[in-house]
């Protein structure tokens, strides 16, 4: 098993719908779509973890002669930007990608896997 | 609250719809009708967060207490905004402090009923006060009341403007009417809900004849309106109760395979929903106890008769015809007097029955009501009156709102001009 990082972003663009306009009741549909997809890894013990970014707020250093600069950030001129991610685990990255494929999360933006590098962690 | 029991379950049905309108109830107390709107944006707001966060962090063990909290966060941020904007400090409404974590069951149930008077205040126009109770109080968008009450989502847009510059205006309160008052006011909200239950059981548009999600919200009200204790529980609150029970009874057997409306005659009782039944049962009797003799509970009365009746041969027409006699002297509308009609057609003959509808004919015709033709194409069938019972069935598919009812009614028309024996009725 190896364990993997989806970064979950959000589309920021027009066609996004706006908040003000999801319904209670939708909102609550999205919630259960979520959690369902999270319950059904969490079955088969491949959820390791999860967690909300915070919205809106964010820094961003970058070195340059006059040392190192921070910036309010990486919202800037961003067509996404990372909302929140998951820990899973799953045999490869094609297993990987076919836990997320029925991922609700897809009709507000991207999912991004990334394989943790675990050769630390390989018995000597 | 057991519904955030487990993180990644499936929420309780309908939480979040029912908790932005016990939300909004509670800020609405604390900040007064006039600050609706500010509100109503707080609650969005803290919806908006949980919507963001529990996809990650699962369900928190008591979603309520925690839209709570993020909602008056919010209203509080909202108000301090306007205080620096206003400048002068005073006649600013205060928050007061955290609200608590717990909730008890009587002030949730008070500030619920006291938000359903200010929904349903007489400042407001009757429309107004449908669509805001679907908004505050069932917490229904502006998209959902549209497709609920099949208008056009600018124009319920406007009317909960309008209706929320009104409570700002007026000055409405936030409270329970005093006993003076309360008959009237509450006459005005079993009004809605009434209206709510009916649009649900009998659309008055669309694809559906049925909308169940209306008569949830109708009978949710009703329970909330003579929950022991509740400065509601009424007599004719309970006649309400009772007859939208007996009514949601019938809904199991109301609609064919392919959605059309199966008369009463025809319906299958063993799919009448004998749960319903016996609680409706339960709330006329207690609609009994003291009080004025109110319309609703002889429509109540009513309901119960065809509720008892095993089958629809056993109906007692005669008990309700004595009934609808009672009825025409404290509220004579056309549709009463239509179902009234019907009565005396089985207790005297059809050809009396449509005797009755000749003299409201002209009153029905300015309603622009299907029943009123389907009724007298029905009577005119049984009568033997093929041609003109297939006429008054074309009439009425042509007057006819729905999808469903258009087609059943053609679907008469035709069997009754091809010389078809009537049905049962």
């Amino acid at each position: 098993m190896n364990t993997y990082l989806l970064l979950l972003r959000d589309r920021l663009d027009a066609n996004a719908p706006s908040p003000a306009e999801i319904s209670p009741e939708d909102m609550q549909q999205i919630i259960d779509a979520y959690h369902s997809w999270s319950a059904n890894l969490a079955k088969q013990d491949l959820l390791l973890d999860g967690k909300k970014l915070t919205d809106g707020e964010g820094r961003v250093l970058t070195s340059g002669p006059g040392g190192i600069d921070v910036k309010d950030g990486p919202f800037t001129e961003t067509k996404e930007v990372v909302g929140g991610f998951y820990l899973i685990r799953a045999e490869s990255f094609e297993h990987a990608v076919k836990l997320c494929e029925d991922h609700p999360h897809h009709q507000f933006g991207s999912i991004e896997i990334r394989g943790i590098d675990s050769l630390g962690d390989q018995p000597e | 609250m057991s519904d955030g029991s487990d993180p990644h379950g499936t929420l309780a049905e309908h939480l979040f719809r029912h908790h932005a309108a016990r939300l909004t109830a509670h800020l609405t107390r604390r900040l007064g009708p006039a600050r609706l709107e500010l509100v109503e944006d707080a609650v969005q707001e803290a919806l908006l967060r949980a919507l963001r966060v529990w996809p990650f962090e699962g369900t928190p063990e008591r979603p309520e207490a925690w839209l709570h909290r993020v909602a008056w966060n919010a209203a509080r941020d909202a108000l301090r905004t306007e205080r620096t904007a206003a400048e002068h400090a005073s006649g600013v409404a205060r928050i007061g402090a955290e609200p608590a974590d717990e909730f008890e069951a009587d002030e949730v149930r008070d500030e619920t009923l006291a938000m359903a008077f200010v929904c349903c205040h007489p400042e407001l126009t009757p429309t107004s006060r449908v669509a805001l109770s679907l908004k505050s109080l069932c917490g229904f968008s502006t998209r959902e009341i549209a497709a609920a009450l099949l208008m056009r989502e600018a124009t319920v847009g406007q009317r909960l403007t309008r209706a929320k510059e009104t409570l700002r205006t007026r000055a409405v309160d936030f409270g329970i009417p005093t006993q003076d008052r309360l008959p009237e006011r509450l006459d005005n909200l079993l009004d809605v809900v009434y209206l709510l239950f009916n649009e649900g059981y009998s659309a008055h548009g669309g694809d559906a004849l049925v909308r169940h999600e209306l008569c949830a919200e109708a009978l949710r009200l009703c329970a909330l309106l003579v929950a022991d204790g509740a400065p509601t529980a009424k007599p004719e609150a309970f006649a309400l109760a009772s007859l939208c029970h007996l009514q949601a009874a019938r809904l199991p057997a109301r609609l064919d395979a392919e959605g059309r409306p199966v008369p009463l005659a025809e319906q299958d009782r063993a799919r009448w929903d004998r749960a319903a039944i016996a609680r409706g049962f339960w709330l006329f009797a207690r609609s009994l106890h003291g009080g004025r003799e109110h319309a609703l509970h002889l429509e109540a009365a009513i309901a119960s008769e065809h509720a008892k009746a095993i089958d629809y041969a056993a109906t007692d027409w005669a008990a309700i015809l004595r009934l609808y006699d009672r009825l025409t002297a404290v509220r004579d509308t056309p549709p009463v007097r239509l179902n009234r009609a019907v009565a005396v057609a089985k207790v005297h003959g059809a050809a009396a029955g449509l005797d009755e509808l000749a003299a409201l004919a002209d009153e029905a015709r300015l309603a622009g009501d299907h029943l009123f033709d389907a009724t007298r194409g029905r009577l005119l069938w049984s009568l033997g009156r093929a041609d003109e019972a297939a006429e008054a069935f074309g009439a009425a598919a042509q007057k006819a709102r729905t999808t469903p009812e258009r087609a059943l009614l053609a679907e008469w028309s035709e069997r009754a001009r091809q010389g078809v024996e009537p049905p049962a009725w």
